[in-house]
């Protein structure tokens, strides 16, 4: 059991591989839930959710999943997952997955719940992967939750469906559409890189000194 | 010489074949079961909506009585008295995304629409999906029985109630308003025999 990497296998989907800012994965759904903050959260948390239930499961039988048939065999096990969350959103909160729409089904397509399994979860014990569904799930929910304010503030004035900007204020709703996601999301990336860039090179500096 | 140097040892056709049996069998024992547990809620759910929005437009309604007539599904709205106060029935057709589903509650001569409700519907938000709101949906207050859409004011001579558009840029209340135009002209037949 790797226990030295547990703790950067969770923070590295927070910032330094945040599936949505850095690595660009998962984008169809981060451009379409998040008119409103609050549907981004929402998604975050059902795509965080069946991310840790399938990374355990595949985790757990890596040993004997047969390499030519690995795809096939995480997306039944992803599939399943997702299903049970739909289910159970249409059973105790309808109003939430009407919100969510067609996306939640679309989860199981979401490329990084495949690419973690891929990349990370076939390859490494049970602790280390959840952990890294921990982190990857986190990082996500704090990226659609972010773009949602943004456009959620700037498109109808509210924040969860609290009012905070004045009625003076003439909404953008461009916004709540889908070019306004793609600026919102291009400039977010943007920002990010060069905090980014920022960051490293007062790290290069401070190692020099 | 080996041909598939990637083959593990052991993954012979036997094994793939039996992993993903065994794998598609669990899957398919554990929705079984999480549908059989959730099957009588989800169909609540889908009732409270209806009844809600009956309630929503008549509210006077105290009782919701689901009646099937020959191959539609009617719904007797009474009042504390027992009196039918209204009758309604849901009608479905193309949006601009997906499909609207819109529920329409008539009084009891079948002359009037006094309300609809959007049930579903996955319009542009912003601009199609203006439909679901307020502001649309009480132009079907009082309405005739059959409609018409205009961008436009009502011209003399319109026997029939004018729906406005929403916005000429999306075909949403167009397709609302067919929906329930067609729909009417199905099940007209129907109800005036009841």
């Amino acid at each position: 059991m790797k226990t030295k990497g547990i703790f950067s296998d969770f923070a590295k989907g927070l910032w330094k591989q945040n599936p949505v800012f850095r690595m660009l994965l998962g984008m169809c759904p981060t451009l379409a839930v998040t008119n409103a903050a609050f549907n981004g959260l929402t998604m975050g948390i059902a795509t965080g959710f069946t991310l840790i239930c399938s990374s355990t499961i595949v985790s757990s039988f890596r040993k004997f999943i047969p390499s030519q048939v690995r795809i096939p065999s995480f997306v039944i096990i992803i599939a399943t997952f997702v299903t049970v969350v739909d289910l159970f959103l249409k059973a105790n909160f309808p109003q939430i997955r009407q919100e969510l729409g067609p996306y939640v089904p679309l989860i199981i397509v979401n490329c990084i719940i495949l690419g973690r399994q891929e990349a990370f979860a076939s390859k490494n014990p049970v602790i280390n992967s959840i952990s890294d569904a921990l982190g990857m799930g986190m990082g996500f929910t704090c990226a659609l939750v972010l773009l949602g304010s943004v456009r959620e503030i700037l498109g109808t004035g509210t924040i969860f469906n609290q009012q905070v900007l004045g009625s003076g204020f003439q909404t953008w709703t461009i916004m709540l559409l889908p070019p306004g996601a793609f600026l919102t999301l291009g400039i977010l990336i943007g920002v990010i890189n060069k905090i980014t860039k920022v960051l490293e090179a007062k790290r290069l500096e401070g190692a020099e000194n | 010489m080996e041909i598939n140097k990637q083959v593990k040892p052991g993954s012979g056709f036997l094994k793939i074949v039996l992993t993903l049996m065994i794998i598609t069998a669990i899957s398919g024992g554990i929705l079984a079961s999480v549908y059989s547990v959730t099957k009588e809620k989800i169909k609540y759910q889908q009732k409270q909506k209806i009844e809600k929005a009956i309630l929503s437009i008549l509210p006077q309604t105290k009782q919701v009585d689901e009646v099937k007539v020959n191959s539609y599904t009617l719904y007797k709205c009474k009042d504390e008295d027992g009196e039918v106060a209204g009758l309604a029935f849901i009608a479905e057709g193309p949006g601009y995304q997906d499909l609207i589903k819109v529920l329409v509650v008539m009084n009891t001569d079948l002359t009037l629409i006094k309300g609809i409700e959007i049930l579903e519907s996955v319009e542009t938000p912003g601009l199609g999906d203006k439909i679901t709101k307020g502001e649309f949906k009480k132009q079907f207050k009082d309405a005739s029985s059959v409609l018409k859409l205009s961008k436009g004011l009502p011209e003399k001579g319109d026997k029939e109630t004018v729906i406005q558009v929403v916005t000429g840029a999306t075909i949403s209340s167009q397709a609302v308003v067919d929906i329930i135009n067609t729909k009417m002209n199905e099940i007209r037949p129907f109800l005036q025999r009841n």
